[in-house]
This record gives structure tokens, C-alpha cells and sequence, in this order.
């Protein structure tokens, strides 16, 4: 594992049963985030962005999902590199919380509605930090107070659906901060907010990295999210990385015609002549993970698909500099 | 398009005052509270124009959609349709105003019924409409089918064998089934990934030019409307805060509101990206609204006077309104 690296996905591989058949929601995604740093996993439904977080925290359901293959190595706070995708369930509970936290897109689904949230998070403080039931509760008023959640005191002993969307949201990442964890996976933080309340999130998650340094893998639909958040950006579909870079380079100049098409496809701030008063659109839908097409998976719906796209499947290769794309002719995307 | 030498169309609707107060708690006896959804909302909307109405939750934005399609009947104020008040409506003329006004969902997993087929969604409004005989609806339906990229393989099709995407047409199509003027389009791509959004925002353009109509877009994505809208009114708790041509808003707002709504969106093109004004807050509950102008708990620019009386929208440059006492 490279010196600077928290996190190395190699070669992953989760597969689903469903209707009998055996398919791979994860083939191959193979990627690495480096401390302080934030990768964003962009992509639609179904191309198994989500699969991949769920994978790296062992939360994938089985049945019918499991990891079939490659490696997730993660540097714990010891020093020591661990294979997650092989780590004993008793050992994943100390990393999970203690080391990697997750925040997910509805807060309201994850936090208990029948606890008081000051409970909920010095729960998770004693659990890990082995704290008492006072100090933690202490520490829980420091963590709203750290996520800018006015009247800290106060809030400990609201329940849940007390608090608008965008406080529940912050009293998530107050949960997921309280362990202090190394890598923080954020799975559509803000899809569920206004977007003037998903401005303030992303604001508050940038402004924590600065100050405590952790890594964050991002995992969102939205390029201009992307764009705003994340150092690096890995853009999956079909349950494989097709195109990976700095967010700068990527969305600058695209290696991959998914890419470029995803941009192309979201309508522009400045409005063009009215001429073409048309979106691109990329024709057709994500196939179906259990029928996917021979040789590229992205052909049928690109532009610049020639018949020798049907043959092997193109590897995620280097193009230069930290750039990778899966597409045989990205000079020309 | 609005074009300066083109003479401005006639308003097909023009809401004037509407009010919408739903009770909150509170018993069968009263002493409940009241969520004023809608309050004082007057807006035109001319034939063959998109209007765009944009807000957060709580804006109150889909409640004026559902009280221009007669889903809900407001508390006060008035709509006119070619200048007949649709609460007046009665008989003959109210299912002729049912044919001619139709919706399209958010949700096109919940909007269809899941234990009809295509050809029973899409025909129903020719059925009510005296259509027949079943044959001749069918041929109809069809016609609809291919209209939204569909086509009458699908006619005894249920919806769960459908994508998101499909789904939407199909809603689409069942909203066009009747040759209506006017629709009403609550969220119609917001539940649905980026490239089939503009799959389906195509297809909404191309059948309002090709038809003609009028269409109500109501949605929270700025950068959808921006692209779809003629003209746009933005909603805040209620209240319209800022209305004008499209263009003239998005490239000079004049309420600090849209200011913020604005520059809030991420973009993916660097060359996009503007000062970012962070709103400070929660939206405020439309239980407990503030005195005085309703954003001036989160407005940057707000001064002690905001507190007083709330700004009415007044026409503060030719076409272009606002409500904020500063600007």
C-alpha cells in the first residue's frame, strides 16, 4: 500500500442473486484515497457507487450480496493496514464508528426517532471512547456546538423530529465526528436538502476537514456537488470506475464519453442561443446489471461506439499524469 | 420565446390574491393553528409561455399548482381561465376545464396505478371525456404513445415494466391524452437521474411547441428552469418574492433572496461559479411566519424596517417585480 494512502480499493467485486442469476453490482473498481483528501464516486442509480461505500463498511446485505473478490485496505489509527473485505465482523465493529463513519442521505431514517439525540450521540462516544455517561453527554454538547447547531445545550434533548432536515443532518455529522474516524463516507449528504440548506452542509463539511483533517469519500449524482467538494473524482457506471482524475482535469477536459455526456446533459447557468434550445441527452437507459453488453458496457449509448468497442472489455487505463479512462478512444472524447 | 417585437400573448390564467391556510393540530373544535401555504399570490400566465414557479419546501409552490387543477380549493382569491373564475365552474364547463388543464406528477413510481395497464392510464381521460368506442380510444392512446417516445407495444404494459424515465412519459402522455392548453407540471424530472432528465425536459419542449401550450413548471432546480422557463416567479414561504422574463432575472436578480438561490447552485463548469452567498438558518415554519417581510430572518441585507409591514411584488423596472423594501 502507497505511503499516503488511508484507503486502497483493489480489483473489487460485489456480487448480488436475484431471480436465480448471480450478477456483479461492483466488477473490478479499484481506486485510493489519500489522508486529508476528498474522492467523490459520481454516477447514476445503478452504477454502483452506493454498493462500493456499503462494501468498504461490510454492510452489503447477504443474502442475497457479497464480496467476491479483491481487496480493502485500510491504515488504521495503529499504523497497521487492514483488509477489510477479510476482517473478522468482531474487528470491523471497532472500525466502523471508530474509524470510518458513514453519513447517510436521510437523517431521519438513521437516527433512532424515539431516542433524544443527545443520547444517540454519547452512546456512540461511550461505546468507542469509553467514556461516562456525563463526560460523553459533554462531549456531545461540544459536538453540536462544532457543527454549528445553535443552543447546543438545549438541542441534547430534542428528539429527532423536532429539528428541520438540515439540523438533522448536522447532528449526523456530529455522530460521525465523535469517534474522531480517519475516513468520513458521506452517501448523498445533501440530496435530500434545499439547496440554500445543502450550501450551508457543504460549507460546514468543508470547514470540518480543514479543521480535524479527515479524509472524506463523497458519493453523490451531482457533478456541480462534485465540483465543489472533492479534491479527486472517480465516475462509475455499470458498477465499474470509467473515468478517474483530478475534479479540475476531469470536468475540464473529459477522457470519457459517459463523462462528457453527463455534463452535457445538465442544463447551463448561462443559457446558449435559442436555437438549439435542446439538452444533450444520452439515448437509452443504465442496462440491466445481469444483462450487460459484450465489450464496453458504455457502447450502446455513445457517440463515438465503432464496431471494435463490442470486443474486450477496455481496462481503466493510465492516459497520463493521475488521469485513467476505460474508453478505447478518449483522445477523441 | 419572449421577443421584444413579438406583441405579448393574452394571459390564459391570471391568479389574483390566492390565499391557501391549512389548519394544523388542534381538535375537531377549533383552537388549531393555521399553515398559511399560500398567502396574497398573483401571477399570469400567457398562452403557449412556460412559467416557471421555483422555491424550496414549504414555498408553497405545489399548492398553487394543485389549486390551478381544482385538487384542493384555496381560502381566498381568484383564479381566472380565459377570464371565467374556475371556482364558478360548474357542470359541462367544469369537465371541460378538467379536460383542457391537466398534471404531470413528481413521482412517476407513485402516480401511475400500479394494477392498470398503459392503455387503461392513458385512456382514462378519453374515457371520461365521451370517447368511443374502445377502438377508436385506442388508436388515441396509441397516437399519445409514439407522441412521448413510446409506442403501442406498450399498450398492455403495467407500470412496474417500466424505467423511471418510461414512467414519466407515460404521465406525460396520459396529461396529453385529452388535447389539453394548459399543464401543470409539479417536480416532472426531479426524481429522475441526469440523463434521462433531459431525455424528458427535450420531450416537454418539443410538445409545448409543437402544441402549443401553456405550461405551469413548478420545480426547486434552478438550473431547469432557467433552461425550460420563459418567465419564472420565485416562492418564498408563501410569497412570490421576485417575478420577470427568465433571463432578466437569472442574469441580474433583484431580490436578495433569488441572489442567494443562484449562487447557491453547484455547477460543474468552473466558469459558472459566482460568489457564493451562504444563507444564514432554517427556513422559518409556515406556522410561526416572521412580521414583516418573511425572509428577513435569513436576508444578508435586512434592515430594522423589514420588520414592519410585509413589501408588496410592485413592477420596480418594466417587467420585472419584486418584493423587498431595498431593492
Amino acid at each position: 500500500m502507497n505511503g499516503d494512502s488511508l484507503l486502497e480499493v483493489i480489483d473489487l467485486r460485489t456480487v448480488f442473486v436475484s431471480g436465480g442469476r448471480l450478477f456483479s453490482a461492483v466488477d473490478g473498481v479499484s481506486f485510493a484515497i489519500r489522508k486529508g483528501e476528498t474522492l467523490a464516486l459520481v454516477g447514476e442509480s445503478g452504477s454502483g457507487k452506493s454498493v462500493t461505500s456499503l462494501s468498504i463498511m461490510r454492510l452489503v446485505p447477504n443474502p442475497p450480496g457479497r464480496i467476491a473478490g479483491g481487496g480493502i485496505f485500510f491504515r488504521s489509527r495503529s499504523g497497521a493496514v487492514e483488509d477489510l473485505a477479510r476482517l473478522p465482523l468482531r474487528s470491523m465493529r471497532r472500525v466502523r464508528g471508530g474509524e470510518i463513519a458513514m453519513i447517510f442521505q436521510e437523517p431521519m431514517t438513521s437516527l433512532n426517532p424515539l431516542f433524544r439525540v443527545g443520547f444517540q450521540i454519547s452512546e456512540a462516544i461511550r461505546l468507542h471512547r469509553g467514556l461516562g455517561r456525563r463526560e460523553a453527554l459533554r462531549e456531545a454538547e461540544r459536538l453540536l456546538g462544532l457543527v454549528d447547531i445553535p443552543d447546543p445545550g438545549e438541542r441534547l434533548w430534542d428528539f429527532p423530529h423536532q429539528l428541520s432536515g438540515g439540523m438533522r443532518q448536522r447532528v449526523m455529522i456530529a455522530m460521525a465526528l465523535s469517534c474522531q474516524p480517519s475516513l468520513v463516507i458521506a452517501d448523498e449528504p445533501t440530496t435530500a436538502l434545499d439547496v440554500t440548506i445543502q450550501a450551508q452542509i457543504l460549507d460546514l463539511m468543508r470547514s470540518l476537514q480543514r479543521e480535524l483533517g479527515m479524509s472524506i469519500l463523497f458519493i453523490t449524482h451531482n457533478l456541480g456537488v462534485v465540483a465543489e467538494m472533492a479534491d479527486r473524482v472517480a465516475v462509475m457506471y455499470a458498477g465499474r470506475i470509467v473515468e478517474t482524475g483530478t475534479t479540475r482535469d476531469v470536468f475540464s477536459a473529459p477522457r470519457h464519453p459517459y463523462t462528457r455526456g453527463l455534463m452535457d446533459c445538465i442544463p447551463g447557468l448561462i443559457r446558449e442561443g435559442t436555437a438549439s434550445r435542446r439538452l444533450y441527452s444520452i439515448p437509452g437507459g443504465m442496462p440491466d446489471a445481469s444483462r450487460l453488453p459484450d465489450g464496453c458496457v458504455f457502447a450502446p449509448r455513445c457517440r463515438l461506439a465503432e464496431p471494435g468497442c463490442a470486443g474486450a472489455e477496455p481496462e481503466l487505463a493510465g492516459i497520463g499524469g493521475d488521469r485513467f479512462s476505460r474508453c478505447r478512444r478518449w483522445k477523441e472524447v | 420565446m419572449a421577443s421584444g417585437n413579438e406583441p405579448a400573448p393574452r394571459p390564459l390564467v391570471r391568479i389574483a390574491g390566492l390565499r391557501k391556510h391549512f389548519p394544523v393540530g388542534g381538535g375537531w373544535f377549533g383552537g388549531g393553528r393555521l399553515i398559511k401555504a399560500v398567502e396574497g399570490v398573483s401571477l399570469s400566465i400567457p398562452e403557449r409561455r412556460i412559467v416557471g414557479l421555483v422555491g424550496e419546501s414549504g414555498s408553497g409552490k405545489t399548492t398553487v399548482g394543485r389549486i390551478l387543477v381544482k385538487l384542493i380549493q384555496p381560502t381566498g382569491g381568484t383564479v381566472h381561465y380565459r377570464g371565467e373564475d374556475i371556482s364558478r365552474l360548474e357542470g359541462s364547463r367544469l369537465r371541460d376545464y378538467r379536460r383542457r388543464v391537466q398534471m404531470v406528477f413528481q413521482d412517476p413510481f407513485s402516480s401511475l396505478d400500479p394494477r392498470r395497464r398503459v392503455e387503461d392510464i392513458v385512456g382514462e381521460a378519453l374515457l371520461a371525456g365521451g370517447v368511443g368506442p374502445a377502438a377508436a380510444r385506442r388508436e388515441l392512446v396509441a397516437e399519445r404513445l409514439e407522441m412521448v417516445g413510446l409506442n403501442s407495444g406498450h399498450l398492455r404494459r403495467f407500470p412496474h415494466e417500466f424505467s423511471g424515465g418510461q414512467r414519466q412519459r407515460i404521465g406525460i402522455a396520459r396529461a396529453l391524452a385529452a388535447e389539453p392548453e394548459f399543464i401543470v407540471a409539479d417536480e416532472p424530472v426531479s426524481a429522475l437521474d441526469v440523463s434521462v432528465q433531459a431525455q424528458v425536459l427535450n420531450l416537454l419542449l418539443e410538445l409545448q411547441e409543437r402544441l402549443g401550450l401553456a405550461m405551469l413548471f413548478i420545480t426547486h432546480d434552478l438550473a431547469v428552469m432557467r433552461f425550460l422557463c420563459d418567465e419564472l416567479a420565485v416562492m418564498y414561504l408563501g410569497r412570490i418574492m421576485e417575478a420577470g422574463a427568465t433571463e432578466s432575472v437569472c442574469s441580474n436578480p433583484l431580490h436578495p433572496y433569488t441572489r442567494a438561490l443562484l449562487s447557491a447552485i453547484p455547477s460543474p463548469r468552473p466558469e459558472t461559479v459566482s460568489r457564493r452567498i451562504i444563507l444564514k438558518g432554517d427556513i422559518p415554519s409556515p406556522v410561526n411566519l416572521p412580521s414583516g417581510c418573511v425572509f428577513r430572518t435569513r436576508c444578508p441585507e435586512a434592515r430594522p424596517e423589514c420588520a414592519g409591514e410585509a413589501p408588496g411584488l410592485l413592477e420596480k423596472r418594466p417587467g420585472r417585480f419584486t418584493a423587498c423594501l431595498l431593492n
